[in-house]
Parts: structure tokens; C-alpha cells; sequence
């Protein structure tokens, strides 16, 4: 079995026709997806932001990151359920398009990223923490989330 | 002192980890940035 085999019954199976065969269906979870991806985007730019001290500067960035996390992680559940049927509908598109793989690349590192590295690190006292360890952090994650969602609408353009 | 320290090992991880992300996002883009042309072109109708 190899990947393209996957991609071709998962485009043939059941969620790919439903994707596939109701003209609405698509551009309904293509909209779901979209709204989730903002939520998530402003949780990132909303924390990051505030660790880089560019935004909400009056508020501890603890407050701000442990308060964003949540927003992100209903968001990234919302944003993967989504991404999921719409892949579905257009797999083997996806399977030969190169910027599919950047996007899912950057999506697993930015998961791994999130919850290995930067939600361990920022749980503690940010004030024990480097500041330039914590704008590196904010840098990563931001230029992470930037490359997701610039290939996801790359691959419409491709 | 041993937290002290595995705080201190964590940051530094975290810090090397951020920083080569950064790095690879900028060399990513450096190596894009003839197709981000073309797409802006495309975009203004070109």
C-alpha cells in the first residue's frame, strides 16, 4: 500500500464523494475551516505578540498565553476536522501538490512546537525566563503558523 | 538546584529548537520568494 493509494480511496471512498458530489459541501467546510483558522491565528498573533511586548503590554503574558491556548487548541481541533474532509475531496490534487507537503509540514511542526516546547515552557514564571529566549519562541511560532497558512492558500493557487 | 538547572536545560533546548525554526523559515522563504513574485504578479492581473 503507498501513500497515492490512500489518497485515491480516501478521494473514492464515502467522505471524499460526500466532499466531492454536493456542490455546497466543500466551500461550507472550507468556510468552517477558514473561521477556525483565523481563531487560531489571533490566538497565536495575540500571545506571540504580547511575548515580543508589541501588544497588550498592560497585561501579565502569562494571563495572555494561558488564556490564548485555549482558543488555540479548540481551534486547531476545528481546523484538523475540517482539513480532513476537505482533503478528502480533493486528495490526489493534494497528493501531487508540492506546497500540500509544505503545509503538512509545517502544521505537524507547529503542533509538535506548541505543545512540546512552547506550552512546557511558558506554564512556568515567563519573568525566570530569557527575554530573548521567549521572543525566539514567539519568532518560531509565528513564522510556523505564517508558512501554514500561506501554503494552504498556495495550494488553491497551484 | 536540580529544578534550577532543568529549567535552565529546558530554555536552552527551547531556544536552539526556536532559533533553527526561524532560521528554516527564513531560508524557506529566500528560496520562495521567485514564486511569491510570480503570485503578486498574478494577483495584479499580470
Amino acid at each position: 500500500m503507498t501513500v497515492l493509494s490512500v489518497f485515491e480511496s480516501l478521494e473514492q471512498g464515502p467522505i471524499g464523494t460526500f466532499v466531492k458530489d454536493r456542490g455546497a459541501t466543500f466551500a461550507s467546510i472550507e468556510a468552517v475551516h477558514l473561521l477556525a483558522f483565523a481563531l487560531l491565528g489571533g490566538a497565536v498573533l495575540a500571545s506571540d505578540l504580547r511575548l515580543l511586548n508589541v501588544v497588550l503590554r498592560d497585561v501579565p503574558s502569562k494571563t495572555v498565553t494561558d488564556n490564548a491556548y485555549r482558543w488555540f487548541t479548540g481551534a486547531l481541533i476545528v481546523m484538523l476536522l475540517t482539513g480532513f474532509f476537505m482533503v478528502s475531496g480533493i486528495a490526489v490534487k493534494c497528493y501531487h501538490n508540492f506546497y500540500f507537503w509544505v503545509k503538512m509540514s509545517a502544521l505537524a511542526t507547529g503542533i509538535l512546537f506548541a505543545y512540546t516546547i512552547r506550552k512546557p515552557l511558558l506554564s512556568g514564571d515567563h519573568s525566570k525566563l530569557k527575554p530573548i529566549t521567549l521572543k525566539l519562541v514567539a519568532l518560531a511560532s509565528i513564522s510556523l503558523w505564517f508558512i501554514v497558512a500561506a501554503s494552504g492558500r498556495w495550494i488553491g493557487f497551484s | 538546584m536540580a529544578e534550577q538547572n532543568k529549567t535552565s536545560k529546558r530554555e536552552i533546548v527551547s531556544a536552539v529548537i526556536a532559533g533553527a525554526i526561524v532560521l528554516t523559515s527564513v531560508i524557506y522563504w529566500i528560496t520562495q520568494i521567485e514564486g511569491v513574485m510570480e503570485m503578486i504578479k498574478l494577483a495584479n492581473g499580470g
